[in-house]
């Protein structure tokens, strides 16, 4: 009797903590479950997610492969696989597939340290996406986790690294008003350096600060790490003196309490010195 | 009677705490409100020091001024019961309208994002929209949090990409010293500047004693105010450190990057500033009461309280505290911190500035969503985040305000914050083990018990040796977490595409961002220090901020061209 009232009352407090819906319908509750999965309430996501999912809603299919597969703890791997699989059957042309495709190669390539996959297939996850959806979104993130995989794997060569830059050379060359620009002059900057070739990565620092998005609501995102990026790049990379003290000025006049304001002085007075030193030892005229 | 009250004592017991319990609480919600109040606001706050709970009293009366048919109702809560009791508020559904949330309030982070989530109100529209109560002023057009000194950096919550507070103060660190005392021992009518000077006034204060033939301790302290010290005083000294190890060229030295420093020989524990920091620190704790480690915070304050401590350190949440404690007794004053003069013999060379201090604003309240005037709370809060309102608040507490073109209480003037300068560059901890050595070492040798060749001696090896190990695991802790960045970003990208177009445009460009810097290039960096580890020794490898020979030719070459 007792365990029956501790049950009963669980069954309660259980019914009790899903978010109510007066809509029934599967977008209401789609919606309703995304809500209580941002904040952390798994069960009641799944339980709204499972209701609209019986109707066959590709959305509702996503959005509870998505908490059976991100939810911690007991996250259900093989449930969120046959469910996203279930949701790109249902509608293989749609968002929901090319999201679902994209989890899909997630899931793989992010398994626990000692368990990943080898490199190979997790590269191949990615490229399944960038062929079926190589214009949507999903598809190109999926390209960009692609390169940023195999230009950080271990071991990457020379060789790799070019031909990851070719790649990405080419995705911007055929998506020039992609919004992941700046992510991708981001990964060629990066191929680059590995490459050792300075002008280049100097231009592609440069191209990744021009081509970055504003957030315009959020006070942490300014471009004062990439103007320092790009006088540090400058000043010792290339030794472009004239670029490094353009964006250590900015750097200076746009954000005057950073704490690299003080280095950007100090950097200023080296190229200065520098400069001096080297004129001294020039031959007279 | 006595058999029914022995066999029902626990019972009855029980039953008289609930009784007085509701009684307490009824009580307390019922307090006695002005003829003429239709709405009552209450506000709760962790903050018992002296002229907190009167700068709040005041500004809901010059509120009232405004709006007589607002009540504003304080309630102060001990910092040690604050988090279970606002847990209980916030699930109970009966939270104060305004609550103060943030460090301090022994919440943890994690727990914070979710009490956000559920039970406060997002302000983002509200903080980017000028404050009424700053009309007349030279901000009336400015946008809220543009109004602030931080830009109210603080009150943006990454993870959910909203503000939820508004600060009303700002915080700053320095030495309070007492006049009185200083000019009796050292006859020094001004603070010592220099570190040199600050030795020589201790040297001097050690020399006397008190009327109860106690010698004088020249700098009370505990374990809390050792961090401080060395924060502001000692480890910025390694700053230098910053030109031979930011491999990644972000402007600071991480735990990683030193270690990797280190491991390849690049840099070792011999490196001068390194050294000067760990010297500076010794002498230093040679002016501390003995057993100040085993002290706490109130201790050292007691001390100084009773004029047998010169200096102390501590922040301007004490001020107002500290300053009523010495009224009428002797007469407090604020200096800053005695960094070495250029030409000082020991570490004249290793001070390259002043120490940074970031503006920073905190002291943050929210609005729950049980309020049930969340616009009037908000207005209150408006208020006391006005230029004039702020500039009000803070003088009657003795604090720093957050808001541009406010002014600084005359004790505090010596808290304006330094916004360019060096900062420490040596974290030599990487995980469990080598936490745990270093602490057990830095303990010993702030106690006089080792030197730094000692202490050099038992950590290096260990460090390096086991630093390999922790270093891995340092990296792999950074992959286990891409599960938690990929269940937010699904959130909040199924948050994007539910929205109307106008309010989607901007949440993709967020959703973006975030992708970009939490998943997208979180291994880059790693990747890097890696391959650097990879390479094995390099101790004579140029460094980060070093000219290379060809930029050096490549410069050259220009000038003579131009020449």
């Amino acid at each position: 009797m007792k365990w029956l009232l501790v049950w009963l009352a669980g069954l309660a407090f259980l019914a009790g903590s899903v978010t109510a819906t007066e809509d029934d319908s599967p977008a209401a509750l789609v919606r309703a479950g995304w809500d209580n999965y941002r904040l952390g309430e798994f069960n009641s996501a799944i339980l709204l997610f499972e209701r609209a999912a019986e109707l066959n809603d590709p959305a509702a299919l996503y959005a509870l492969a998505t908490a059976w597969n991100l939810r911690r703890p007991r996250e259900d791997r093989v449930k969120a696989t046959a469910l996203y699989r279930q949701a790109i059957a249902l509608a293989p042309q749609s968002d929901w597939a090319a999201w679902s495709l994209l989890a899909l190669a997630r899931m793989n390539a992010t398994l626990p340290p000692g368990k990943e996959p080898p490199l190979a297939e997790r590269l191949a996850g990615y490229q399944a996406v960038v062929e079926r959806f190589s214009r949507h979104p999903a598809g190109q993130e999926a390209f960009l986790f692609q390169q940023a995989t195999r230009l950080t794997a271990p071991g990457t060569t020379s060789a790799e690294a070019e031909a990851v830059l070719a790649q990405l050379h080419l995705f911007l060359r055929d998506r020039p008003t992609t919004s992941y620009q700046s992510a991708t002059w981001c990964l060629v900057a990066y191929a680059c350096e590995m490459l050792g070739r300075k002008q280049e990565l100097l231009a592609a620092v440069i191209a990744e600060s021009e081509t970055t998005e504003v957030d315009v609501d959020n006070p942490r995102v300014d471009l004062s790490w990439r103007y320092w990026r790009i006088a540090t790049v400058a000043q010792f990379e290339v030794g472009d003196f004239t670029v490094a003290r353009t964006y250590y000025r900015k750097l200076i006049a746009e954000y005057p309490t950073e704490q690299r304001v003080f280095l950007a002085k100090q950097q200023l007075q080296r190229m200065d010195k520098l400069e001096e030193q080297l004129r001294r030892e020039l031959p007279p005229r | 009677m006595m058999r029914f009250l022995k066999k029902n004592f626990p019972l009855l017991v029980v039953g008289i705490t609930f009784t007085w319990s509701a009684v307490t609480i009824l009580t307390a919600r019922r307090q006695p409100v002005p003829p003429g109040t239709e709405i009552v606001i209450r506000l709760a706050h962790w903050q018992l020091e002296a002229g907190v709970r009167e700068a709040f009293d005041h500004m809901a009366k010059e509120y009232r001024r405004l709006h007589p048919h607002v009540q504003i109702v304080q309630t102060a809560i001990p910092e040690g019961a604050y988090s279970q009791w606002v847990t209980t508020q916030l699930i109970g559904g009966n939270a104060p309208d305004i609550l103060e949330i943030g460090n301090g309030g022994g919440i943890p982070y994690n727990v914070m994002l979710g009490y956000f989530s559920r039970y406060f109100l997002s302000l983002t529209s509200q903080v980017n929209q000028p404050n009424p109560y700053n009309a007349g002023t030279e901000l009336a057009d400015v946008p809220w949090n543009q109004t602030y000194k931080d830009s109210m950096r603080n009150s943006y919550v990454d993870e959910l990409q909203e503000y939820m507070v508004v600060p009303l103060a700002q915080f700053g660190v320095r030495i309070f010293y007492n006049k009185d005392l200083l000019r009796k021992l050292t006859g020094r009518d001004t603070p010592p500047k220099t570190f040199s000077e600050f030795m020589a006034a201790c040297e001097t204060i050690k020399q006397h004693t008190d009327p109860r033939g106690q010698q004088y301790i020249p700098v009370a302290a505990s374990a809390y105010h050792l961090a401080m010290w060395d924060g502001f005083l000692c480890e910025p000294l390694t700053f230098p450190a910053v030109r031979r190890a930011d491999f990644n060229r972000d402007g600071g030295v991480g735990n990683d990057e030193l270690f990797v420093a280190m491991r390849t020989g690049r840099l070792d524990f011999d490196y001068p500033p390194f050294r000067a920091r760990f010297q500076i620190l010794r002498r230093l704790t040679e002016q501390f009461q003995s057993g100040f480690t085993g002290l706490g915070r109130d201790e050292a304050v007691f001390m100084f309280a009773q004029q047998r401590a010169v200096f102390i350190t501590t922040g301007t949440w004490d001020a107002n505290s500290l300053d009523e404690q010495a009224r009428g007794t002797f007469e407090l004053g604020v200096m800053d911190f005695p960094i070495p003069a250029p030409d000082d013999p020991d570490f004249g060379e290793f001070v390259e500035g002043r120490v940074y201090e970031r503006p920073s604003a905190n002291f943050n309240f929210g609005i729950t969503r049980t309020s049930a005037h969340p616009e009037v709370a908000l207005d209150f809060l408006r208020f006391l985040g006005s230029q004039a309102g702020n500039d009000e608040l803070n003088r009657i507490i003795g604090w720093i305000p957050a808001i541009r073109g406010t002014s600084l209480p005359p004790l505090l003037a010596s808290f304006a914050p330094n916004l360019e300068g060096i900062y420490g560059a040596m974290q030599f901890q990487l995980g469990g083990e080598t936490i745990i050595k270093a602490q057990q070492l830095f303990a010993l040798f702030n106690v006089g018990l080792i030197n730094y060749d000692q202490f050099i001696a038992e950590y290096a090896p260990f460090y390096l040796d086991r630093g390999v190990r922790e270093f891995a695991e340092l990296i792999r802790n950074r992959q286990r977490s891409v599960a938690l960045d990929d269940q937010f970003l699904a959130g909040f990208r199924a948050r994007a595409m539910a929205a109307p177009p106008a309010a989607a445009e901007n949440l993709w460009v967020k959703y973006r961002q975030l992708t970009a810097s939490r998943l997208l290039f979180r291994d880059l960096g790693n990747a890097r220090l890696q391959r650097t580890l990879d390479a094995g020794p390099a101790p004579d490898a140029p460094a980060p901020y070093d000219f290379p020979p060809d930029v050096i030719a490549r410069v050259r070459a220009k000038l003579e061209a131009s020449h």
